[in-house]
């Protein structure tokens, strides 16, 4: 068949389906470890999908196979072919790949270079037609490169490198062009002046763009979406501002960022570790990106306390505030479970025992983990003689209720990092006994008014963790 | 006014196309150009192979012989019948041959350095020298029986089961870690052969200097037996390789990029190594061990005339012919009537050559 009629095909094939680009569950082992897992990404014909993710997330290796250049299982389709079975010279007819660090042989001019890019269209012995001469000049012409045409590669600024290797792209003629991070190791000029180059070349010739992307607010502006990658597995897969958000960022890239909302688009700004030093001896640092409140809510035995710790394992020293002891006479698997909670925390952290948990708050020099608040709410009851107060009470019965303001003033201004764990019912009092019942409303009240208190309320059940948002009226 | 500038402005892009396709149009005319010189070089190069010599022949006696060969056409050369054997039977094969040698080590030289992006590789990178060593000093041991007929056979058999298990070792320990993996077990394979080698060539002292010789390489005066060997093999890899000449020029960019543009490097590697490994053995095998002509006529040529490999290739190929035929006058005229190793004046003249060139072009390698 001739190159002509085979892309025709093709063409005709992308025409019928819209995605330019299909994987279902595809994963990509590279030297036993795999590096991209379960990838689910459909994307449509003329987008521009950005891939982000931190270092070794899996972003190249994606791209690879996507190119047919690593064997990939599961379901993978570019413009109906499978890369890892097509022949090399139908799919570089159909993607093409825009190398992060472009290999320049020596003695090779830029117009050679261009002309690399016809390859897959030339007959069997290597003959160029007149159609790739023409090609090659137009593609020259486009990407104004006519001037440096008869210029060696090896001479050429960064900026210039990046435009020839994506007009060797271009020279492709493919539908789906693929970037593996083309800016990074350019200035902020010429970064934008390539990505708009690729952009104009998207909008005039219908391109598909899957682009792996290092800066983050690039990759919002120019990525219509934004796909973020997390030790191989897709993280995200939305629009750039609900991708971009700073705490999705600081898990995944344990990084300091603020976002500003821009129209157009998101911008990342990374956050120095202490934005305002204090004079004389700088405070440790806070090695912790974790917003200053969090509330981890969870039933008996879901996995909330490990959860709350994990929160924490970044922090080198953490205070871990145990209300204790254990009232007498409740069950002793309550007091098992606490135990073994206690038990299982980090070594090198300080553990307090101690009922007064608004004072452990606000004397505080370090990051605090509550383990739990019911546990301290059933102690301050206790200690209150509260079980017995009146029918369908929707207040605190006192002293209790100035225990629980003394605790939410303490919350609201912890100088340091806190989480706090708490069960989601009343779990741990037998239900439908009458202390039982004005256990479960004492500490539903509890738990929501810390939650407004807080910058992150998490819900545990079963190992599964899930971020909540506030429902808005 | 308005109304010119417009129209200048609306001239411009279609003037610049011209002028781009114009410059399009030289191109190919100066390729042409570069190789019919290299084809004139190395044209000259035969005609002084064939003049120089004890026995003088005139210019135009080899011309008009020359012509007279070329059937339907009659001419008297003017040639005694001696001379006429001289030139059938000794000069013109022993100039063929030199051609052939030379264009073949060029050739596979530049493949070489071309599949494995480095231009250290030389054609006897992958085991051939030291296995067709091996074979031909297994085959001057043993003498008699096996004989002149025998060496080269042995040789060329030994060649290519150097060339064998370098590849097989170099695959099954590289784990798709390609060029580099197999050069290494070129060198492990070109150490365990030479080793081999030099226990049989101790053992058998007697037979050192031929050995010696062998070693050093030599092209013969038996007539054209060794040019019918070599031949065959000879244009089937050179055709092969020169097919080969874009795809060459895309494993430059590395074995990610030439795969992302449509190519197979390990399969192309596998090809040319293995093509060019056998024209290598081949002519090895009549010629003895000539070093760095598969080295140095690639790089001069890349130097003077560019990396590009639709210029490289046909360039190596006349030039590499033309380059061993003078060092093969060379040779036989310099110490006169004895014979200087053919192997020894390619490093002689060709090493200083080089530097002049490298030299004077400046150029990153």
């Amino acid at each position: 068949m001739k190159p002509d009629r085979v892309s025709g095909t093709v063409t005709r094939l992308l025409a019928g389906e819209q995605a330019a680009l299909r994987c279902r569950g595809v994963s990509v082992e590279r030297g036993g470890q795999r590096v991209v897992a379960d990838v689910d990404l459909v994307v449509e014909e003329g987008d521009w999908v950005a891939i982000v993710g931190p270092n070794g997330a899996g972003k190249t290796s994606l791209l690879h196979a996507v190119a047919g250049l690593l064997p990939a299982s599961g379901e993978l389709r570019v413009g109906g072919l499978d890369p890892g079975r097509a022949p090399r010279r139908q799919i570089a007819r159909l993607v093409a790949l825009m190398p992060q660090r472009p290999v320049v042989p020596d003695g090779t001019t830029v117009r050679e270079l261009v002309a690399l890019g016809r390859t897959p269209h030339l007959g069997r012995f290597g003959t160029e037609s007149a159609a790739d001469r023409d090609a090659v000049e137009r593609t020259l012409q486009r990407l104004e490169l006519t001037e440096l045409a008869e210029r060696p590669a090896l001479g050429l600024s960064g900026g210039e490198l990046q435009r020839v290797v994506l007009g060797r792209a271009l020279a492709q003629e493919p539908r789906v062009l693929l970037l593996d991070e083309p800016t990074s190791a350019l200035d902020i000029g010429h970064q934008q002046s390539v990505l708009d180059l690729v952009n104009a070349m998207r909008l005039e010739d219908e391109l598909t763009v899957v682009a792996a992307m290092h800066d983050l607010t690039l990759a919002g502006q120019y990525g219509r979406r934004v796909v973020l990658l997390d030790e191989g597995r897709v993280v995200a897969d939305a629009s750039p501002s609900e991708v971009l958000r700073p705490v999705r960022l600081a898990e995944v890239y344990g990084a300091r960022v603020e976002v500003l909302r821009r129209d157009a688009g998101p911008a990342v700004l990374p956050v120095p570790a202490d934005s305002a030093p204090a004079p004389g001896p700088a405070p440790a640092p806070d090695p912790t990106p974790l917003p200053p409140r969090t509330l981890v809510l969870g039933g008996a035995r879901s996995g909330k306390s490990r959860h709350a710790q994990r929160l924490l394992a970044d922090c080198a020293e953490v205070l871990y505030v145990a209300p204790g002891p254990v009232p007498d006479g409740s069950d002793s698997d309550w007091a098992a479970r606490v135990d073994s909670h206690r038990r299982s925390r980090p070594d090198g952290w300080t553990t307090l025992e101690t009922d007064d948990v608004p004072a452990a708050l606000e004397t505080a020099t370090q990051p605090v983990l509550v383990d739990c608040l019911a546990t301290w709410l059933a102690g301050v009851m206790d200690a209150a003689g509260a079980w017995e107060s009146a029918d369908g009470d929707t207040t605190w019965h006192e002293p209790v209720g100035a225990e629980v303001q003394r605790l939410l003033q303490a919350w609201r201004s912890a100088p340091v990092p806190v989480v706090a764990v708490s069960n989601e019912v009343g779990s741990g009092v037998v239900p439908g006994t009458r202390s039982g019942v004005l256990f479960r409303d004492a500490l539903g009240r509890l738990n929501r008014q810390v939650a407004d208190l807080s910058d992150d309320v998490r819900l545990v059940v079963a190992g599964r963790v899930q971020r909540l948002e506030e429902e808005r009226a | 006014m308005a109304l010119d500038l417009a129209g200048e402005e609306r001239g411009a892009a279609p003037t610049a196309r011209v002028r781009a396709l114009t410059r399009l149009d030289d191109r190919p005319r100066m390729r042409r150009t570069k190789i019919a010189l290299g084809a004139l070089v190395c044209l000259g190069a035969v005609l002084v192979g064939c003049l120089v010599g004890p026995a003088g022949l005139s210019v135009s006696g080899v011309l008009l012989e020359l012509l007279d060969a070329v059937p339907g056409v009659e001419v008297d050369s003017g040639m005694s019948l001696t001379q006429q054997a001289i030139f059938w039977e000794i000069r013109l094969p022993r100039v063929v041959l030199g051609v052939l040698v030379g264009a073949m080590l060029a050739v596979a030289g530049t493949a070489y350095q071309g599949v494995f992006r480095n231009p250290l590789a030389d054609p006897y990178l992958l085991g051939v020298s030291s296995g067709a060593a091996l074979g031909a000093t297994l085959g001057i041991v043993a003498g008699g029986t096996i004989g002149p007929v025998g060496i080269p056979l042995l040789a060329f058999v030994g060649g290519l089961i150097g060339v064998a298990a370098t590849y097989a070792l170099g695959s099954s320990v590289g784990g798709g870690r390609g060029a580099v993996v197999i050069v290494l077990a070129g060198v492990a394979v070109g150490a365990f052969f030479n080793a081999i080698q030099n226990f049989v060539q101790q053992r058998y002292d007697d037979s050192l200097l031929s050995v010696y010789s062998w070693m050093l390489g030599r092209l013969s005066t038996d007539g054209w037996s060794d040019v019918v060997i070599a031949l065959p093999y000879v244009v089937v890899s050179c055709a092969v390789i020169l097919l080969h000449r874009r795809v060459l020029d895309v494993m430059a960019v590395g074995d990610v990029e030439a795969a992302s543009l449509g190519v197979d490097p390990a399969r192309v590697r596998l090809v040319l190594v293995l093509t060019a490994t056998l024209g290598t053995a081949a002519v090895v095998s009549v010629s003895g061990l000539i070093g760095f002509v598969g080295i140095v006529v690639p790089h001069a040529v890349r130097l003077l005339f560019g990396a590009a490999h639709h210029t490289l290739l046909p360039l190596a190929l006349l030039l590499g012919a033309a380059f061993l035929v003078l060092a093969d006058v060379v040779a036989r005229t310099a110490l006169t009537p004895a014979e200087v190793p053919i192997g020894v004046v390619t490093a002689l003249v060709g090493a200083p050559f080089f530097l002049v060139v490298l030299r004077r072009s400046k150029g990153a390698l």
